[in-house]
Parts: C-alpha cells; structure tokens; sequence
C-alpha cells in the first residue's frame, strides 16, 4: 500500500468517525434523527446547506466541463447564485410551515399542503428512485477519485465499498447531526484540496494562472466563449435555469430536511443572503479544468482531469490530501441523499404507525438503499447512468406544486397538481429516451412547459367542475398513514 | 415583504443570464488575467450577496422570523398523529 492509498483510507475513516461524534441523547424518534430539534443555528444550517454545492461534481464535473467546454463550466456559479437567491424567498416559509405541520420530508408538505396522502406517496416514488441514481453517483465517483489517485482500481472499489459502509454507520448512528457535523470537516477539506491543487498548478504552467489564460486565449480563444460544441449559449442558459429552479424551489428531497432543522427563518435568509459568496471558491475547479487543457492528454476522460493533474504536480502524500477533501465530497452528500431517500420511503410510501416504528423502518430502508447503489455502482455502473440524465429534470417536474403548496391558502388542486406532474416526468422520460433531438436546449425545461400548461388546464377544468376545496394554512394536517 | 425592493434581488439574476448576449463579456478577453465570463459570473456571484443583504436591509418581515427558541411548537398535529 503506497502512501497517498494510506492517507486516504485514513481519511476516510476518519470522517466516518467525526461522523459518528454527531450524535445526541435521544429517544430514539424518527423526527428527532431527521431534522433534530428544528433549532440547528445559522452556522450548522450554513454547512448543510452548503454541501450540495460542494460535491463530488465540483471536483470532478466542474474541472471537466471546463475541459471540454471552457467557460461553460461558470454556469454552476450562475445557478447556485440564482439558487440561493430563490432560497431566500422559499425556504423560510418552507420551514413555518415545516414547525406549524410537523414536516419531516418534502411528501410530508405536499400531501398536507394539497390534502392528499396519495400525492404524498406519489412525490414519494419520484424522489426515492430519481436520487437512487445521484446516490450511485457519489458512490462510483469516490471509488473513481481513489482509483485516479492511488492508480489501483482494487482500492477504488474496496474505497467504495468502505465508503458506503462507514457512511451508513454514521448516518443510522447520528442522523441529521452527523451528517452536520461532517459537512464542517468535508468543506475545510475541500477548499483545502482545491487551493493546494491551484497552487501546485501555478507553480508548473509558465507564468503562473496568469500566464496559463493567455496561452489559452492565443490557442484555445473558443474555450473563452460560449462557442463549443454541445456547451454552447442555450446549453448555458437553460442548464442554468432548470438547476436554479431545481435547487432553489426545494425540488430535492434531501435538501429538505436542512431547511426543516433550522432554528428560524432568519437563519435561512441569512444563509442565502452569504451563501453565494461562498460559492466563488467554485472557480477553483474550473481553473483546473483550463489547466487540463495544457497539462493533460488531450482526449482525456473529463473526470479524470483534476486528479490527473493532482497527480502531475503535487507529491503522494498532497495527492492523498486531495483524495480525502475529494471523498468527503462525496461521502456527506451521499449521507444527506440516504437520508432523503430513506425518510420518504419509511414515512410516506410504507406509512409505518409510529415514530419509533418509523426509525426502525428508516433504518432498514438507509441500508436498502445504499447496498442497491453501491452493488449497481460495483457490478452495473452503466445501469442507472440513464436515469441520473432524468435526476435534476424529473425532480424539478416537482416545482410547480411546490411553489403553489407556499401560498397561505393552496389554489391548486392535487388531482392538477398531480397530473402536471406525472406530464412533466412523461415527457421528459420521452424526451430523453425516445430520441427527440432537441440539440443544447435542456429537455427538463422542455417536460416543466408541459407539466404547467397540464397543470394549468386540468386546475381551470376542475375549478368550472366545482369549488375545489381550499386548505387553509391552519388546517389540521392529514397524517401521513392516512390512506 | 415589500416586493418593490424584493426587486432587487432580480438584478444579478438578470445580469448572469444575459452572459452569453454581452459581447463584451462573451468573448476571447480576459478581466484579471481570467476568463471574462468567469470574471462577470465571479463578480455577480458576490453582487447576489450585496442584492440579497440589500433586500433584507430594506425589508420588513413580519413573518414567523422570531421563534428562534420555539421548539415546543415542533411537536405538532401531524406528529401526534402518527404518534
């Protein structure tokens, strides 16, 4: 075993075990693991919030894109900015209402909010199976980070494996604690792993960062523009609008239980007011990627570009160094996704009676799902690879009925909620699969157009039908067992 | 909220999706030896903060903001129910 494959086993470990130390004294309640006390304060609620932009995506996508696509890659600047700024609006009043109904998941809020447990179960299916894919991703992307690092594929996948395992520990061990108190360390980890890595690149290009935009201009000038092919203006724009709204309407169900944690809706606005600052650490990555222009092979794995690089500049042991920063970007968001799939299944598809019974349910389903993507991730890595294209575009099918679900008192229906829906997935799986070339334009943005005008129609046809019931805020929620 | 100065929100929104149609940002130039459109999406992403903290500034809540320590009201109709 050399050193970088040590410290990075090592660092694996212990992330787990900082993991672990999140736990508290409790009696052993379902809501209690989920979202804590709903107390957590600006600077825990800060971390997880923030773990969704520091991904496994931001070490290796991010660097990717900008490989292959140049300036494109700012685009993930441009929608967590908007993201965060749509938080801003959404994500106190998700988490009134989150404290008023006793909200542990997004199924929870939209079965209450449009009075139907079968919506509930509905958005409960969507989420679980469309995260399934995103969680293989981290999973598969970590044992890739371990592989390009150390350059043994045995260890990438014995990474993996100890990855998930140690995860599912800490996760079933402290919940939604554990997760924050690893999301301080993944963050220090990681902008620590992207300095180190720009540093190292400064000191090997001629003339430092400087020096590497202007050989990029004199020989790459289209990677400064939006002229590449498959990254071009309307890949820009609209990838920038479907993320922004995906994040930003609280269509990700892991990203709800950090919203219905928080202490109060002051420290959400406070987050999404500092937030975006936060996120300029994100050039980072995209430098890289512009060094992988010069530095890497041309024809090149994407991914493989900033631990190639990693490789190319810095010593073994700053390797392992950006190995663990890059494992724990993967490891948190992989907890928080385990977290989501596993609080929707146990609450709101399999309606177990009780709290406690919840847990355990939970439980079962936290190891379910986290065996399924780590044996697909191990076995069939192309299997689910289909279905992450449909992740952030079937998610964001979510977005209208949310959106409504905010209003003090909900005027859409769930039957049009419902259908919207289920257009907006449809379309979209025949967008994606059915050979429709739509060229850069992104098909989710496509399937929402459809999903609103379904929306829309079936609300006014059912509104001439008959007075829709209107929930009013104070109404006494429908308990998620309840049909 | 108020929503005329809720609109301020807007501006870098509007400023980072008009990226690709400036010609003085979509193009081979560097602003501090970076990419334009790195540097302008660098520059808008610290001008979302400065229009975020602006609109808080400039805005009244009157919502749920004050229940920092409320905790007893987590415990609510939806949990005894499936209690």
């Amino acid at each position: 075993m050399n050193t970088t494959m040590a410290i990075t086993l090592v660092g694996i470990v212990t992330i787990a075990v900082v993991g672990m130390t999140g736990r508290r004294p409790s009696r052993g309640e379902f809501g209690e693991w989920t979202v804590g006390k709903r107390k957590f304060s600006t600077f825990t609620t800060w971390f997880l919030q923030a773990g969704e932009a520091f991904t496994t995506f931001s070490f290796l996508g991010l660097a990717g894109i900008a490989f292959g696509g140049g300036v494109a890659a700012a685009f993930a600047l441009c929608y967590l900015s908007i993201n965060f700024t749509l938080q801003y609006f959404t994500t106190p009043r998700m988490r009134e209402l989150g404290r008023k109904g006793g909200y542990l998941t997004q199924a929870d809020y939209l079965a209450d909010r449009f009075r139907s447990p079968l919506l509930g179960k509905v958005v409960a299916v969507v989420g679980a199976v469309f995260l399934l894919p995103y969680l293989q991703l981290q999973i598969t992307g970590l044992g890739l980070i371990v592989q390009l690092a150390t350059g043994s594929r045995t260890g990438g996948n014995l990474s993996m494996v100890l990855a998930t395992v140690l995860t599912v520990g800490f996760v079933l061990w402290s919940g939604i604690r554990g997760i924050a108190r690893v999301a301080y360390l993944k963050d220090a980890l990681m902008i620590i792993g992207l300095v180190v890595l720009v540093v190292g690149i400064a000191l090997t290009v001629h003339g430092g960062i400087g020096g590497l935009f202007e050989t990029i201009r004199n020989t790459h000038p289209n990677l400064l523009t939006f002229h590449q092919e498959g990254y071009d203006s309307t890949f820009f724009i609209t990838a920038v609008i479907i993320s922004a709204l995906g994040g930003g309407l609280g269509t990700l169900p892991h990203l709800w239980p950090p919203v219905l944690a928080a202490g109060s809706g002051r420290t959400l606005r406070s987050n999404a007011v500092w937030l975006p600052l936060y996120q300029i650490a994100l050039g980072l990555p995209v430098i890289v990627g512009f060094a992988g222009v010069l530095l890497v092979k041309p024809g090149s794995a994407p991914n493989a570009v900033a631990l190639t690089l990693a490789g190319q500049t810095l010593p073994g042991w700053l390797v392992g160094v950006v190995a663990v920063a890059a494992a724990s970007a993967a490891m948190v968001p992989s907890a928080a996704i385990v977290v989501g799939i596993s609080s929707l299944l146990s609450r709101n598809l399999f309606s177990v009676g009780n709290e406690r019974a919840q847990l355990r349910t939970n439980h079962l389903c936290v190891i379910a799902a986290a065996v399924l993507a780590l044996t697909l991730g191990l076995t069939r890595p192309g299997l689910l690879s289909d279905l992450l294209l449909l992740t952030y575009g079937g998610l964001t099918q979510l977005a209208p009925a949310i959106v409504m679900g905010l209003a003090k008192k909900v005027r859409l229906g769930a039957v049009p909620a419902l259908l919207g829906i289920l257009t907006g997935v449809g379309v979209l799986i025949w967008l994606t699969f059915g050979g429709v070339d739509v060229g850069t334009f992104d098909t989710g943005l496509i399937a929402l157009v459809a999903n609103l005008v379904v929306t829309a129609v079936a609300q006014l046809v059912a509104g001439s039908r008959s007075a829709a019931p209107v929930p009013a805020e104070a109404n006494t929620p429908v308990p998620a067992e309840a049909g | 909220m108020r929503k005329p100065h809720a609109l301020w929100a807007v501006v870098p929104v509007v400023a980072f999706l008009s990226t690709p149609f400036l010609p003085f940002v979509n193009g081979p130039h560097l602003w501090f030896g970076i990419p334009s459109v790195l540097a302008w999406c660098l520059i808008w992403t610290a001008g979302t903060t400065a229009s975020l903290a602006l609109v808080e500034h400039l805005v009244h809540h009157t919502d749920e903001d004050e229940d920092e320590d409320d905790d007893h009201e987590a415990h609510t109709p939806y949990e005894e129910a499936a209690a």
